[in-house]
């Protein structure tokens, strides 16, 4: 099992919390609703195919909708190996952060 | 109404973002720009965010298309890429011969540049420099004066030399030959030590050789050595007859030894500095050694600080009309500019035709990369099921690429080295071939520099080629690789794109053949020896006479002692001057006319070639003045404002009636300003002012005294050889004018200059690009009817084997390459005619409409008899197909 990068990590808690409605569109809103953070659609998709490379997640191609080129979306969902892995990565953070998160914000308004 | 996305983002998408995802991203983008303008995001900065989401996705895609670990080469890919080449030996050779041309072609104007712009022997690091003037885009030598201050005052160089080239007869007759011309420089000591080059046998010229009084003494080369004197080891000592007068041989210079171009003798130079300061004096070449300490731009600016006062004080000496009085200014400049009259003082590198040339020599090796490219794409599409399995069994697209990558760097680097040992081989026959001896120190033999170019061209040539077919071919899925795969056995995939290119490579094949025929028909047309202008060119010696100086008295004087001196000598016949001399450059003007006597003004201004002749000049060149009369005295004074035309001007102009009397002046295009009028006191027939287009050669001649301008051309008219009489020119300029420089004492028909030179420029490179464009239009041809007999064969085979006929067979496949010829020649036929009629400035001549249709049928016939050569192989394959092998094959 390979590590996660950080933008898999935001990708996998997209598609866990948008459940059936994990397309790269959506995922991409929910990135920057949630962390701020711009991704690219092309970005998000090629790193969904690397991730359904590794059978982290699985894509479905939905239906072509009427009026958008007869272009269909691509919906993923986790598999239980992504789950495990996501699993492992936040909690290696968590455990990383630990205690050190009040130093951190200290250290952060100093510069301030 | 809701907002639309921009149209150029959604081209950008479709365009650049490709794969199988694609489909997917494209329809995310449409999302995310709907959710933007949802959430209410203005339009403009939906459309924003929409174009900065498209390149970050494009960049994201190829990012991870051509992810680096893919691309990691491996001896299996090595392998697997040379299995490839043997796999398609005719393709292979085809791609080979196309490359091999197009890139020595595309590497000859850098490698020229570099065999040009060499530095001297012994001077790897380019510390001998010559000095110089320049005035614009001129060239201008250094004199006595020059030397003599540059000599004292100059920290910058370790040494200064001076030499002023010119032409010896050698009398040779006590070793029982006739007299020999031998070309030679009067130097200064200082050469050889700047050189650093010893003689052979004896000494260099010493010091104390140069001052006055000193026994007369020469070096000779080692050719002359060898040839004159059969090497003889005790030749030092011997004495030698040069114009009648002794000199003493003291040294043999060793065998590489020629400076400064090919010269074999080389004299004391004992010219005296008459001490009247800068620019005055006799005119020389002036070179150094910087000094250890010293930089070429240190050097640069002690001279610029040293000459300085001569810029203010310079007044052009160069009084003709319409010259410029730009600023002098001195200059320290690569020793290559000791030969070469480059227009520039950074070489040819830093000409903007440098550059046109090269893109232009670079064209064939585009043309021919994809060529080559479309006809991997065609060959690779009968390896797509390969691709497919392999991609099936794990191989990224990365790895295939660098597979094939490898199989075209191979065929290139072989290409490449063809091409580079046709470089290394052709230029020095070229040049031996067109009578051209370059200078001793040039060596046109390849460099490392050349060599790296090459590799370099044949990385891109691989990328072009080979690697940009297979990103197309291996875009698509697996699956669709294998739907490909099993549908081409039906139907043949070849045509649209490749087809398309072989009809624009014959296209310009006809072209180019069609020019170069028009401008070959043009050389026949203006080819030296018996010509349309009515001069005895061949017996007639064109003489350039620079006299080193702004005072009009001293140039005139020296110009008539010169003159009359040459008019004694019993070999000639008569001697005239002017600004240009038949056949020559003449510079080009408008001219506007007068109203005639009822008032009415003729079209104009009229674009006519000038030049200012001596008031003999029609006289001594035997040509009559057809109406009118010829210069005299009287046109030399102040106030005379007069002038004679030629016959095409006056019919142009001023039609059938009489000329005698009217005024024509000086115009600028848009006729703000004009010069006086002057009158036309005669009128005279062709005598070649404009030699590519006799009809087109509106003239007009102004008077010319001596003194007024410098330099001038000298026309000696001799009986015999004219080429006979340069030594004596030379020797004649040195006893009456001393301080005077002659320069290109060439025989009028052989005189190489302005257009009719650069027309047999084009004639040589168009030649080159015809052999370039038809080979490598007749190797496309032949690879793709070699591919279509070859994705035929079950075809073939079957109908064979049903008892079809087997010239009927051959005539389909051959229908299909003479469609794409003949469309191709119908292509290029009226561009080769149209370029013969408009490009040559043909209208008007007599010649035109043969020059065209020799031109068109040299094309027609040319393309037809290669195009048919390309077929024959592939079709009589075709015939020999057995029904057996094509069930084989399947």
């Amino acid at each position: 099992v390979g590590h996660l990068g950080e933008l898999e990590q935001l990708i996998l808690f997209a598609v866990t919390a948008l459940g059936d409605d994990a397309y790269g569109g959506a995922i991409r809103a929910h990135i920057e609703e949630r962390s701020g953070r711009i991704v690219s659609s092309g970005a998000i998709n090629t790193t969904l195919g690397r991730l359904a490379e590794r059978r982290l997640v699985s894509g479905r191609v939905g239906a072509p909708a009427p009026g958008r080129a007869g272009r269909p979306r691509k919906y993923y969902a986790l598999t239980p190996a992504g789950a495990r892995d996501l699993q492992k990565s936040y909690t290696a953070i968590r455990a990383m952060a630990g205690d050190v998160i009040e130093r951190l914000d200290r250290l952060a308004e100093q510069d301030n | 109404l809701k907002p639309r996305r921009s149209l150029i983002a959604r081209l950008i998408a479709a365009v650049f973002i490709r794969g199988a995802e694609a489909p997917f991203i494209l329809r995310d983008l449409d999302d995310s720009f709907h959710h933007d303008v949802a959430r209410g995001v203005t339009p403009a900065e939906a459309r924003r965010r929409d174009l900065k989401n498209i390149l970050a996705s494009a960049g994201s895609v190829w990012a991870e298309t051509l992810r680096l670990s893919s691309w990691r080469p491996s001896l299996i890919d090595v392998r697997l890429g040379l299995r490839g080449i043997a796999r398609t030996p005719w393709l292979s050779l085809v791609a080979v011969c196309a490359l091999g041309i197009g890139i020595p072609v595309g590497l000859a104007p850098m490698q020229a540049v570099d065999a040009l712009e060499r530095p001297l022997p012994g001077d790897p690091d380019g510390r001998i420099r010559t000095l110089c003037y320049w005035r614009d885009t001129v060239h201008e030598d250094a004199t006595a004066g020059d030397f003599s201050l540059w000599r004292t005052s100059l920290r910058s160089f370790g040494a200064l030399a001076a030499y002023r080239p010119t032409t010896v007869t050698l009398d040779v007759s006590q070793s029982g030959g006739a007299g020999l011309s031998v070309p030679a420089i009067e130097t200064t000591a200082s050469t050889f030590e700047i050189l650093r080059t010893p003689a052979m046998l004896g000494r260099v010229i010493g010091a104390g050789d140069e001052q006055s009084g000193a026994p007369s003494v020469i070096v000779i080369g080692h050719d002359l050595w060898r040839a004159q004197f059969g090497s003889d080891r005790h030749i030092v000592g011997r004495s030698l007859l040069i114009g009648g007068a002794p000199f003493s041989i003291v040294g043999v210079m060793p065998p590489a030894f020629r400076f400064p171009t090919s010269h074999e003798l080389w004299m004391p130079l004992r010219v005296r500095d008459d001490g009247s300061g800068p620019r005055s004096g006799a005119a020389l070449v002036v070179f150094g050694r910087l000094a250890d300490d010293a930089t070429p731009d240190s050097a640069q600016a002690e001279l610029q600080t040293l000459t300085s006062s001569l810029a203010g004080a310079d007044v052009s000496r160069r009084s003709s009309e319409g010259a410029k009085a730009d600023r002098l200014h001195a200059a320290v400049l690569p020793a290559w500019h000791l030969t070469f009259g480059f227009p520039s003082p950074g070489g040819l590198r830093a000409l903007p035709e440098f550059a046109l040339v090269q893109v232009l020599m670079l064209a064939p090796l585009f043309v021919a990369c994809v060529n080559v490219g479309l006809l991997i794409l065609a060959q690779i599409s009968t390896r797509s099921s390969e691709f497919a399995v392999r991609t099936a069994l794990g191989a990224s697209r990365g790895r295939i690429l660098t597979q094939v990558f490898v199989e075209f760097m191979v065929l290139a680097v072989i290409a490449t080295g063809a091409g580079l040992l046709i470089l290394d081989w052709m230029p020095a026959r070229l040049l031996a071939a067109l009578g051209i001896t370059l200078p001793y120190w040039i060596d046109t033999g390849l460099t490392a520099a050349t060599v790296l170019r090459g590799l370099i061209l044949a990385a891109g040539c691989a990328v072009i080629a080979g690697v940009a077919p297979t990103v197309r071919m291996t875009g698509r899925s697996i699956v669709a690789n294998m739907k490909r795969t099993r549908t081409s056995r039906r139907r043949n995939r070849l045509g649209g794109l490749p087809a398309a290119l072989i009809v624009i490579d014959v296209a310009v094949a006809v072209v180019a053949i069609g020019l170069s025929g028009g401008l070959w028909a043009k050389v026949q047309a203006t080819r030296p020896g018996e010509s349309h202008d009515g001069i005895r060119a061949a017996e007639i010696l064109s003489v350039t006479l620079d006299v080193p100086s702004s005072e009009r008295q001293q140039v005139a004087r020296a110009q008539t002692a010169l003159i009359e001196t040459l008019r004694g000598e019993p070999d000639v016949r008569a001697v005239t001057f002017a600004t240009a001399l038949p056949r020559m450059d003449h510079p080009v003007r408008l001219m506007d006319v007068d109203q005639d006597a009822a008032g009415v003004a003729s079209a104009g201004p009229f674009k006519v070639r000038t030049a200012r002749i001596a008031i003999d000049f029609f006289d001594a060149l035997k040509q009559p003045v057809v109406a009118g009369r010829a210069f005299d005295s009287r046109d030399l004074t102040q106030d005379a404002r007069t002038i004679i035309v030629n016959t095409t001007f006056a019919e142009r102009a001023f039609g059938s009636t009489n000329v005698i009397g009217r005024r024509v002046r000086q115009a600028t295009p848009d006729r703000a300003s004009a010069g006086p009028w002057l009158e036309i006191v005669g009128v005279v027939g062709h005598l070649g002012v404009h030699a590519l287009t006799p009809a087109e050669d509106d003239g007009v001649y102004l008077p010319l005294a001596e003194g007024d301008v410098n330099p001038v051309r000298l026309a000696v008219w001799v009986r015999g050889d004219p080429a006979m009489l340069a030594p004596r020119v030379h020797e004649l300029a040195r006893a009456v004018a001393p301080t005077a420089m002659i320069a290109m004492p060439v025989p009028l028909d052989r005189m190489f200059e302005g257009d009719w030179y650069l027309l047999r420029a084009f004639v040589v490179g168009a030649a080159l690009l015809v052999g370039v464009l038809l080979s490598l239009a007749a190797s496309a041809l032949y690879a793709i009817l070699s591919l279509v007999v070859s994705q035929r064969t079950r075809e073939i085979g079957i109908r064979v084997a049903l008892g079809a006929n087997r010239w009927r067979i051959a005539r389909d496949i051959a229908a299909r390459a003479v469609v794409q010829i003949g469309a191709g020649v119908l292509l290029g036929l009226p561009f080769a005619g149209a370029l013969c009629y408009e490009f040559l400035e043909l209208r008007g001549s007599g010649s035109v409409p043969g020059a065209v249709a020799m031109a068109s049928a040299l094309g027609l016939s040319v393309m037809l008899l290669v195009s048919l050569a390309a077929c024959t192989v592939p079709t009589l394959r075709a015939l020999r197909i057995a029904p057996m092998d094509a069930l084989r094959k399947d």
